[in-house]
């Protein structure tokens, strides 16, 4: 017989800790892909433009560290506000599988997820307008693209599989007390 | 699943490995691109106007093209003007709208003090501090952009900038790690391209097309 996995019930300590660490991780991945790209593109202009009485090779390193660097900087700041929306869209999407998701079903929640994340996204949109005080369309369609709407694919994406994981281990949790509690018929009878 | 711990580990050392690299080795390079010791000594006309508690850099490129040419392309700098020749679809992704002009466009070429320069739509501005035809350009602030001929086809282009106000905790966090390496990204491609536009090169034209 095999034995059950261990599972670590999601409490809500947890879910607050997984959304975090989603939210931070996520953040600097952005960024990465983001240093990534500016660093191939500048690096084509560099590769053919670089007079000979400066190092190629100097431009190109030094090209690809700042960028790299004020990258991960710019994610160092926002890392704390993606923690807490992280936290946030993590809490409601674990609340709203309990609810609508009993029987534990894994594209279910996978929506649910989706539709959370969606609604985070949206509301997210909302507050940085009303801060901004203009519609975040006139800020230009790549200014948009890079601050607001890749970021928020990205979070709909990892609400889906982030919801996937919370029922994946919120079944788990109910599989092992289960066959923990079926050796145990005094949890039933109320006796000892 | 990969432990978070072990995640915001390896964020922490590429970190701290990133600033130490930069800070070690590629800060001072980048500080003096391309320029000789002679040009970061050399006074400019913009100095006076950098203010205290600022961080020089001085940078520079040889440009083999005439003097006049190189200042035509100079003299056009700015958002809603030229551009900056830099890499325009970075600027944009901080709603800058720039759009850089491969051409030289005969109604921006007459600029006087107190003509503003845009950064950005909407944004920052600065103004002209002083000008001297085919020769300087001196933006409120200290930013300097001098040409030297060398000879009657080439010219040197050397460009100094003084920082905002380097003077606090918050002003430090932000200048060292973000401000002065994105600068440095976006100063040497403005100078990159003003040398393929003054050169016309055809092989290089594609590159800042592509901009």
């Amino acid at each position: 017989m095999t034995q059950p996995k261990a599972t670590r019930a999601p409490t809500f300590s947890r879910t607050l800790k997984f959304g975090a660490g989603a939210g931070i991780g996520l953040t600097f991945i952005y960024a990465s892909m983001f240093a990534l790209y500016a660093v191939c593109r500048s690096s084509l202009t560099i590769g053919a433009l670089t007079p000979p009485d400066i190092s190629l090779f100097g431009t190109l390193a030094a090209n690809a560290a700042s960028i790299n660097l004020a990258s991960l900087a710019t994610a160092s700041l926002l890392a704390l506000p993606m923690a807490l929306l992280g936290m946030g869209t993590a809490v409601a999407i674990k609340w709203f599988i309990s609810i609508f998701n009993p029987n534990r079903n894994s594209q279910r929640a996978m929506l649910i997820g989706l539709a959370v994340a969606l609604g985070v996204v949206l509301a997210f949109q909302f507050s940085m307008q009303m801060l901004l005080g203009r519609p975040l369309n006139d800020l230009g369609v790549e200014t948009y693209l890079f601050w607001f709407g890749l970021p928020g694919v990205l979070h709909m994406g990892a609400g889906a599989v982030g919801a996937w994981y919370l029922n994946h281990t919120i079944a788990n949790v109910s599989v092992v007390t289960r066959e923990v509690n079926h050796g145990r018929p005094e949890i039933y009878s109320g006796a000892g | 699943m990969l432990k978070f711990r072990f995640v915001f580990l390896m964020i922490i050392i590429v970190t701290a490995s990133t600033l130490a690299v930069h800070a070690t080795l590629i800060r001072p390079w980048y500080m003096r691109w391309g320029a000789t010791d002679a040009e970061i000594n050399m006074p400019l006309p913009g100095d006076i106007y950098i203010p205290e508690q600022t961080v020089v850099s001085t940078r520079a490129i040889t440009i083999h093209a005439p003097k006049e040419a190189v200042w035509r392309w100079v003299v056009q700098l700015g958002q809603g003007r030229g551009g900056f020749y830099s890499y325009e679809w970075l600027e944009n992704l901080f709603a800058a709208d720039m759009h850089n002009a491969n051409e030289i466009l005969p109604e921006l070429q007459q600029l006087q003090v107190g003509d503003p320069i845009s950064f950005q739509r909407d944004g920052p501005f600065t103004v002209v501090a002083y000008i001297e035809e085919g020769q300087v350009l001196v933006l409120e602030g200290g930013w300097t952009c001098y040409l030297e001929e060398v000879d009657d086809t080439t010219t040197r282009l050397v460009v100094r900038y003084a920082s905002f106000k380097v003077n606090s905790f918050l002003s430090r966090l932000f200048y060292y790690p973000i401000f002065e390496p994105a600068h440095f990204v976006m100063e040497q491609g403005m100078m990159l391209g003003i040398k393929a536009r003054a050169e016309s090169k055809p092989q290089t034209y594609f590159v800042y097309q592509a901009q």
